[in-house]
């Protein structure tokens, strides 16, 4: 029994110290390295199938890409050149007359009246020798100022050849006192001229009623009315309009494939210009086309004039007849390589296509003319540039904010970046692309790949005349960008993308672009972080 | 710490104080102490009687342990006297899948009895709880060295998640001995479950594709939980909810059962084999607090191949721009979707299944082997221990085993059983030495010196402890014949 407790308590020894719990070693925190902890992350950054719209990127409604029925791509540029109402185009100044009448009258008793009748023919004065057969007008007045010398009660009814409201023109002015101002609203009312002894005269017809109310007789009496027509707006003027000529202004229509051009040419093969005169006038109207041009309005500064005989000059542009009244008429120039030298002018990569012209009407003599304030003359550019030529070194240069120092205050945490750059493409068109970072100073901080490696390779064109590719061209390459420049990145404020681009075969193949061609862009990015 | 969830923390903290949910390895062969029979039912204890009924003090069972790592593995000291911690130490020292193990088992009443020699009945009531999260190598390595060293390698984030269940158990036990050599045993099991957080399914991949750096993810998720419904209304209206722990236990809706089978073959004098199975039974939860949180789309999958810029060169404005950024992330969304479904679930408990074999030396000496296979998590974890028992008389039985388990191979345990008279106290561990050995960190804040001592090398420990009363344990005494 000894024995046995003498075992217990050992082993109860044996267990209380080990219950001690012995510490073995002893760490300071205090001293404790970072810990290596260096990450590496990748993920896919890009991955798009960028057509020939997306890569253009900067139509809208007045620029745009379209295509035919086999899907080839034309550019269109549009700018409406000219538009203007016959409301804009055409004016009726103010007018003023006036007409006096001296009369007597026996002794006027009390109920009873004495009448007399002033007419007046008024002379409309319209600018540009205008010969008007009758006017409808939406507005304005006629304001009547009269002056009399009468001690007794009038009336004075104005009657004028036309209508207003439908019904014969007549207004009627009570006064009680020898003088009164009156205004005659003239919305919805026609008037109707007449031109015996001169052109644009309106008859105007004043009846003047005298009512006895006792006072004596002062004649002879007098009476002088000054009538203005003031702020008159048409709505219809039938008649002959003259010679008017429109002040247009140079139009231009910007070409803004050139925008960023920085080098290199395109060869065009069918480039187009249209313009289009849509007539709602009825009036014909004679345009000449003074100047039109390409002109390249970055350095090298250029213009090359085009001429040929496809442009009219004079140029008359068709009207509409009285049948057809309300309709527009179009009138189209259309200059291609055939009837100009639109093709040689493209060659100077010209941001604009300018036309200066001016305009006249009835250039011919008087004619029968209508318009609506409404009637419109538009004239609309378009350049039309099938994409259908060779490029040959045609370098584009665009300068954007990035902005992404603040985003690399942290690089040091930052071994490396690798971007894996991959290229399915399926336009015949080579590209050498190069990024680069600029500082605030527009100074290179670092371009992006490095060396400089060709990304894009065209697809080969097959035979003419439809030229469709026969293949893509697939390549991927890797960049990477070591710590030593990436802790140069806080500085970078711009990027500059530069790319140049020749056709297949170094810009000596005919190429054409259709809608199902595309760029397939893969770009990764995998990160090498460092903790430590 | 939510107000509403600190009543449960106490009784969870108390239950491990005592009870049994799982057994050490080392109390299997000791069947003078009567709890052995809960590690195989046809292990039918020494005593013809035993009773416990001291509640904290009967049984208590505590085990926890991290299979991954352990700090000693990964903080060394370099030769500069400066602390390091080498991540990629720690992860070497991962397994594919990790577990944080927490059980406890407090046994509130217990007795058993022995009939006419070759029959056993016992009965046992317990608060028993078990917690087993799980979290992948692949989770670790991808924080630690990120995706792009995983090219074209599928990182597996599966059987991530919690298997945790708290309950009541009662237990009545049947062994018959069949003949001289095979005994069989049964214990059929009641339980009450009190709270369940339970994933039956975690997976999430990931595969980075090297040529193009594309992403590939896939999400399968479809995990449960019962909590008391204050809970989630505490979750849902942020504001505290009290519920009593009367309330907590007093609940009855989510009931389930187990069956424990056990059979011991005495091959001769000196070899016994043993094999059992224990906890094969499931839950029912119904109770008013059951969420299950499922995947959408189980089969899904997104591959994130970059962003498309044509959308935002349409875009034309920042609206658009954002629109499409928008579409990308709902895209990414939906796979990930989580929907919350309502109402009752069925989960299983956690099966063991035991192979034993002893080899009595002398009447006093005793060897064994017992190969444990645990089931839990979607996953089999096994255990192995070889044992050494003496007894000292009918007092004192010691013993000494060697475990291999959660990847750990040399842990020590002792077993200790010793009776005074009716009044036996035991004590068992499987893991004796290596929680003892400590390794001290020390670090200032706010000008003052913390410290925390933390187990060495210790990837698991376990405590078995009880009071019982026992009797009819001693061996009959054999007078000798007087010449």
């Amino acid at each position: 029994m000894k024995k046995l407790f003498r075992h217990i308590a050992l082993g109860l020894i044996l267990v209380g110290i080990m219950a001690s719990s012995c510490v073995k070693d002893e760490y300071s925190l205090q001293n404790m390295k970072t810990p290596e902890w260096d990450p590496n992350f990748a993920a896919p950054l890009i991955n798009s199938r960028l057509t020939f719209w997306d890569i253009l990127n900067d139509f809208d409604t007045t620029d745009i890409v379209i295509e035919d029925e086999t899907q080839f791509l034309y550019l269109v540029y549009n700018s409406t050149a000219f538009s203007q109402t016959a409301e804009d185009l055409i004016s009726i100044p103010d007018q003023n007359a006036s007409a006096s009448h001296n009369f007597s009258t026996g002794t006027i008793a009390v109920a009873d009246s004495f009448v007399t009748t002033l007419v007046y023919t008024y002379n409309f004065n319209f600018p540009s020798s205008q010969v008007i057969d009758s006017i409808y007008l939406k507005s304005g007045s006629l304001n009547l100022s009269i002056n009399s010398n009468f001690n007794l009660p009038a009336k004075i009814e104005l009657k004028l050849p036309g209508t207003k409201q439908g019904q014969p023109f007549k207004e009627t002015v009570y006064m009680n006192t020898p003088t009164g101002n009156q205004s005659i609203g003239l919305n919805n009312t026609k008037l109707i001229f007449n031109h015996s002894g001169g052109n644009n005269k309106l008859e105007m017809t004043f009846r003047v009623v005298l009512y006895g109310n006792g006072n004596p007789n002062q004649s002879p009496y007098n009476i002088n009315i000054s009538n203005s027509f003031y702020n008159v707006k048409f709505k219809a003027i039938y008649g002959y309009l003259g010679q008017l000529n429109f002040a247009m202004n140079e139009d231009t229509v910007k070409v803004k494939l050139y925008d960023n051009h920085f080098n290199g040419i395109i060869n065009w093969q069918d480039p187009r210009y249209y313009l289009t005169a849509t007539n709602y006038l009825g009036v014909p109207v004679q345009l000449t086309i003074d100047l039109l041009e390409t002109k390249s309005t970055r350095p090298p500064f250029n213009t090359y004039q085009i001429v040929g005989a496809g442009i009219p000059n004079p140029w008359n542009i068709l009207y509409p007849s009285f049948s057809q009244m309300g309709q527009g008429v179009k009138t189209l120039m259309y200059l291609d390589k055939n009837n100009s030298n639109i093709d040689a002018a493209y060659d100077i990569a010209p941001q604009q296509m300018n036309a200066l012209i001016s305009a006249v009407t009835n250039s011919s003599g008087p004619t029968q003319n209508f318009v609506f304030d409404t009637s419109r003359f538009t004239l609309d550019a378009k350049v039309e540039l099938p994409l259908h030529g060779t490029a040959h070194n045609f370098t584009i240069v665009d300068t954007m904010d990035v902005n992404i120092g603040e985003d690399f205050k942290n690089s040091e945490y930052i071994d490396w970046i690798l971007f894996k750059i991959y290229a399915e493409n399926g336009f015949p068109i080579d590209a050498e692309i190069q990024i680069y970072f600029l500082d605030s100073g527009y100074n290179i901080v670092d371009s992006l790949l490095a060396p400089p490696q060709q990304l894009i390779h065209a697809a080969t064109p097959g035979p003419a005349p439809d030229y469709i590719v026969t293949g893509k061209y697939k390549k991927m390459i890797t960049t990477t960008i070591y710590n030593d420049r990436i802790a140069e990145y806080h500085r970078i404020k711009y990027a500059v993308v530069k790319a140049k681009m020749h056709t297949f075969n170094s810009g000596t193949q005919i190429v054409k672009i259709y809608s199902y061609y595309d760029l397939h862009v893969k770009i990764g990015a995998q990160v090498q972080m460092n903790f430590n | 710490m939510k107000k509403a969830y600190f009543p449960i923390l106490i009784c969870f903290l108390l239950l491990t104080l005592k009870s049994q949910a799982q057994q050490d390895m080392t109390i299997y062969p000791m069947q003078i102490i009567p709890q052995s029979n809960y590690s195989n039912p046809a292990l039918v204890p020494t005593a013809n009687f035993h009773i416990s009924m001291l509640p904290g003090l009967s049984s208590i069972y505590v085990e926890g342990g991290h299979t991954g790592f352990n700090a000693h593995q990964f903080i060394n000291i370099t030769a500069n006297d400066s602390v390091e911690v080498n991540l990629q130490k720690l992860i070497d020292q991962m397994g594919k899948n990790n577990y944080i193990n927490l059980n406890t088992s407090i046994e509130l009443i217990s007795f058993g009895f022995k009939l006419k020699e070759k029959h056993y009945f016992n009965f046992a009531l317990s608060n028993k709880m078990y917690a087993h999260a799980s979290y992948p190598k692949d989770l670790i390595n991808f924080a630690h060295k990120g995706n792009g060293a995983f090219f074209d390698e599928t990182l597996q984030f599966s059987k991530m998640g919690i298997n945790a269940a708290h309950y009541n158990e009662l237990m009545l036990g049947y062994s018959m001995q069949y003949d001289d050599k095979w005994t069989f045993g049964a214990h059929l099991k009641i339980l009450q479950g009190l709270s369940n957080v339970w994933t039956k399914r975690a997976d999430v991949t990931l595969l980075t594709q090297e040529d193009h750096f594309f992403i590939t993810a896939t999400s399968d998720i479809d995990a449960y939980a019962s909590l008391p419904s204050e809970v989630w209304e505490e979750d849902t209206t942020n504001t505290s909810k009290d519920f009593g722990p009367g309330q907590y236990l007093g609940n009855f809706k989510n009931m389930g059962a187990a069956i424990d089978l056990g059979v011991t073959y005495k091959f001769d004098d000196k070899w016994t084999f043993g094999a059992s199975m224990i906890d094969l039974g499931f839950f029912r939860w119904k109770g008013d607090g059951n969420r299950n949180f499922k995947s959408v789309d189980s089969e899904g999958n997104f591959t994130f191949e970059g962003i498309d810029i044509t959308d935002f060169i349409k875009a034309k404005d920042t609206t658009g721009a954002q629109s499409t950024l928008e579409n990308l992330m709902d895209s990414i969304v939906d796979i990930f979707q989580i929907d919350t479904l309502y109402g009752a679930y069925t989960s299983p408990l956690n099966t063991r299944f035991y192979l034993s074999a002893t080899y009595q030396l002398t009447p006093k000496d005793q060897l064994s082997g017992l190969i444990r296979m645990h089931l839990y998590n979607r996953a089999v974890h096994p255990a192995l221990t070889l044992g050494y028992m003496r007894k000292f008389g009918n007092i004192l039985s010691l013993s000494g085993t060697y475990t291999m388990a959660s990847r750990k191979y040399f842990n020590l345990g002792l077993g200790i059983a010793a009776n005074f008279g009716p009044v036996q106290f035991y004590l068992t561990t499987d893991n004796l030495i290596s929680p003892l050995v400590h390794n001290k960190y020390t670090w200032s804040e706010n000008n003052e010196l913390q410290s925390l001592t933390v187990p060495r090398n210790t990837k698991f420990m376990n405590v078995h402890f009880g009071f019982n009363f026992i009797f009819g344990y001693k061996a009959t005494k054999v007078n000798a014949p007087i010449l």
